[in-house]
């Protein structure tokens, strides 16, 4: 029996070796570092369910990439499916989709400073004013209304389905209902319902441009009508102009706008850019795919620099493009898993 | 109802399966023939519910397999081989837009011919699935003793085999699709194995290499339309070895039954998708370079006490490497008494600690795995 005492020996140093628990990330031992003006923040979704949301930032001064800030700093995971960041002053709103929370941290160093929870499927955070932020939610049937000055939710506004970007044009605030294909109205000082307006099929995204009308960009569903964008008065609450796409399997989505507030830039496989003031729809793209899929894009408020991200096979680390303003190659750098969302530092 | 992972504050999903099945066999022997024919039938209903999410979601599937699997001596160490199995599929799910079916074939014809030292056999399987057919899909294997007055084995087998798309790959709405071929596998093994025996004692060693190359690998992902589908994106190198080594022996009236099996696994992507795509030459998700596998036991008159221990090793949990899970290993121990009650019946019963050592560990990233816990059991059989 020499033999099996001798594997039982072998068996006893493998219990001994050091103990690792969960999930562990070889690019979260990077350095630290704090963020500043007109930095870059990335967020990476991770995989539903298991944890690998991450913030990435990328200075476009020097280039540099660092990865997992928010572990870095606190030595805890984000959490899983990180899906939008909002900066209010010098603090950073983190949703957490799938965590049922929003973890707020301060911007330059990324320490955390408190939790909200008790959410549902939170998505976007918007604020109102000093002490209160709407939050849209894919299953709760209302926005979450939060108090800014104790980090709690305080109340909601009952709607049904699926609420996604919002924006705030003096009081009123207004939301991509995507389950019932409205813009609604919200009356941001009663916190109540004041109109809906049919738009297309799944609208998704909400710009403000520098007349201080509307855009809102309608991904028509999974071959279910033809994307539309669509601009609207916000005054005269009516829509000024609708822009077909040809085909129903396009599915064009990130509407974004520059600082000036005149150009628009949304992906539809390819980056397309066009100004406000054009009749039609721009039909050769700005920046074209190469055989990548886009997923998230970003607009540099300063330089109007184009940020796009591919999460490949998105089960690893997703590649960011940067391209100037005129579509040249500036850069590429990888960042985490899934980059959806990206913030300029402000 | 199932349980959240670790990130998240609480969720309200529910999974109810409900399965049926039925199985008639006959096997016998007339002259020179040796058969066994096995029909069976498989009900499967899930349904699936998240109160959060409003999902509820309810899929049906049936399976009616028939196998005739027979031996035809042409000689005493000779004879040829004949299976056929003949299997209709249906299912029936909210993420399909129609009743689905097919039936499948499958014809397996082979010879296998025992030499005194050497046994050769070479088999062709056909099959149809769906309107799916592949007419050859060859393997060969051999096995040759050595040496003449020891137990010292070598073996060797080479074969081709296809992995179907399932019907949510074809079916699944939005992304199935229909155009998807089956995955392609080559494989080979090549393996040694050596037996002695001596009064009380048995030793059994064995070691295979293995390796396989997957083509037309098949793999969901999202489109640029916003939807995930299938496709066959990927080629997949798996090879690596397996060790094992067994032990029997009585001591003083105690009988020891002691394993050990090793194995080590490089699964590597071989298909880049993409000229940034890092996932090539890397591991796949999941799948740990190393496992070994422990097990004693020592039993006397009707108790029986066993050790069990398992080592998962460092598992990846993205494709280009950067995340992982962490190595575990759990320990069991149990302990079983058996009864003898009548001439025809007899009840056992046993007692087992599972994760003895209380092992925190994560089968999947964030599913936290039970601690240390007991399991009583009981068990009555007649003949």
């Amino acid at each position: 029996m020499k033999i099996v005492i001798y594997i039982s020996t072998v068996l006893l140093l493998f219990s001994c070796s050091k103990e690792e628990l969960g999930p562990q990330c070889i690019s979260c031992n990077e350095e630290n570092t704090n963020t500043e003006y007109a930095d870059l923040l990335i967020v990476n979704e991770g995989n539903f369910g298991n944890g690998s949301g991450a913030i990435s930032l990328y200075k476009p001064s020097n280039k540099s990439v660092t990865q997992n800030l928010f572990f870095q700093a606190n030595g805890t995971f984000i959490g899983n499916v990180a899906q939008s960041i909002t900066q209010i002053d010098d603090k950073a709103y983190i949703v957490i989709n799938n965590s049922n929370k929003i973890e707020i941290v301060d911007i330059h160093t990324f320490n955390t400073l408190a939790t909200i929870s008790g959410f549902n499927s939170p998505r976007y955070l918007l604020p109102i004013n000093n002490n209160k932020a709407y939050v849209t939610d894919l299953y709760s049937n209302s926005i979450q209304i939060v108090n800014l000055t104790n980090n709690t939710i305080s109340g909601s506004i009952s709607l049904s389905g699926w609420t996604e970007e919002l924006i705030l044009v003096n009081d009123t605030v207004y939301v991509c209902d995507v389950t019932n294909d409205n813009l609604l109205i919200i009356n941001s000082t009663t916190n109540t319902l004041i109109d809906s307006v049919k738009l297309g099929i799944q609208p998704n995204s909400i710009i403000k441009d520098q007349n201080n009308k509307l855009w809102i960009m309608c991904d028509g569903g999974i071959n279910e009508a033809t994307p539309k964008l669509i601009k609207f008065n916000p005054q005269a609450r009516s829509i000024e102009a609708t822009y077909l796409f040809p085909n129903t399997s396009e599915s064009p989505g990130n509407l974004k706008i520059n600082t000036t507030g005149n150009q628009l830039y949304f992906i539809n496989s390819a980056i397309y850019r066009m100004n406000i003031n054009d009749v039609s729809l721009p039909t050769n793209p700005f920046i074209t795919n190469n055989g990548n899929i886009y997923y998230g894009l970003g607009i540099d408020p300063i330089n109007e620099d184009v940020y796009v991200s591919d999460a490949i096979d998105y089960v690893q680390n997703g590649i960011i493009f940067r391209y100037s303003n005129t579509g040249a190659l500036v850069d590429q750098f990888n960042s985490g898993i899934i980059p959806g969302e990206f913030l300029f530092i402000k | 109802m199932l349980p959240p992972t670790m990130q998240v504050s609480f969720n309200d999903e529910n999974q109810k399966d409900e399965s049926l099945r039925a199985l008639i066999e006959w096997k016998g022997l007339t002259g020179n023939l040796e058969y066994k024919w096995i029909n069976s039938m498989v009900k499967n209903k899930l349904i699936y519910t998240n109160t959060l999410a409003k999902i509820n979601s309810k899929s049906n599937s049936q399976l009616i397999n028939s196998k005739l699997f027979t031996k035809y001596y042409l000689k005493h160490n000779f004879f040829l081989s004949n299976n056929i199995s003949i299997e209709y599929e249906s299912a029936k799910s909210d993420g399909y837009s129609a009743l689905h079916n097919r039936t499948n074939y499958t014809w397996l014809l082979g010879l296998t011919k025992n030499f005194k030292r050497l046994n050769v056999n070479a088999f062709n399987r056909f099959t149809q699935i769906g309107t799916h057919s592949q007419l050859f899909s060859p393997s060969a294997g051999m096995s040759y003793r050595l040496l003449k007055h020891k137990q010292l084995n070598i073996k060797l087998n080479a074969g081709i085999n296809y992995n179907y798309p399932t019907f949510n790959d074809l079916y699944w709405s939005p992304g199935g699709n229909i155009n998807l071929k089956p995955e392609q596998a080559k494989m080979s093994e090549f393996g040694i194995s050596y037996s002695h025996k001596k009064d009380q004692t048995t030793i059994n060693i064995e070691g295979t290499t293995f390796y396989a190359y997957v083509y037309d690998w098949i793999i969901w992902q999202p489109t640029i339309n916003g939807f995930w589908s299938p496709s066959n994106l990927k080629e997949v190198e798996n090879k690596g070895i397996e060790l094992s080594l067994k032990a029997k022996t009585t001591i003083r009236k105690i009988k020891f039954v002691s394993t050990i099996n090793y194995s080590y696994t490089l699964s590597t992507n071989k298909k880049a998708q993409s000229d940034f795509d890092n996932a090539i030459k890397k591991q796949l998700i999941y799948v740990p370079f190393h496992q070994i596998n422990y097990s004693i036991r020592g039993m006397i008159k009707n108790y029986t006490l066993s050790y069990n221990y398992n080592y998962t090793g460092k598992r990846f949990m993205s494709t280009d490497n950067n995340w992982y899970l962490p190595a575990n290993f759990l320990s069991d121990v149990s302990i079983s008494k058996r009864f003898k009650t009548s001439k025809k019946s007899n009840f056992s019963t046993s007692f087992k600690v599972n994760n003895i050592f209380n092992q925190d560990y994560q089968s999947i990233a964030w599913r936290a795995m039970p601690g240390r816990n007991y399991l009583f059991t009981l068990t009555f059989q007649f003949n």
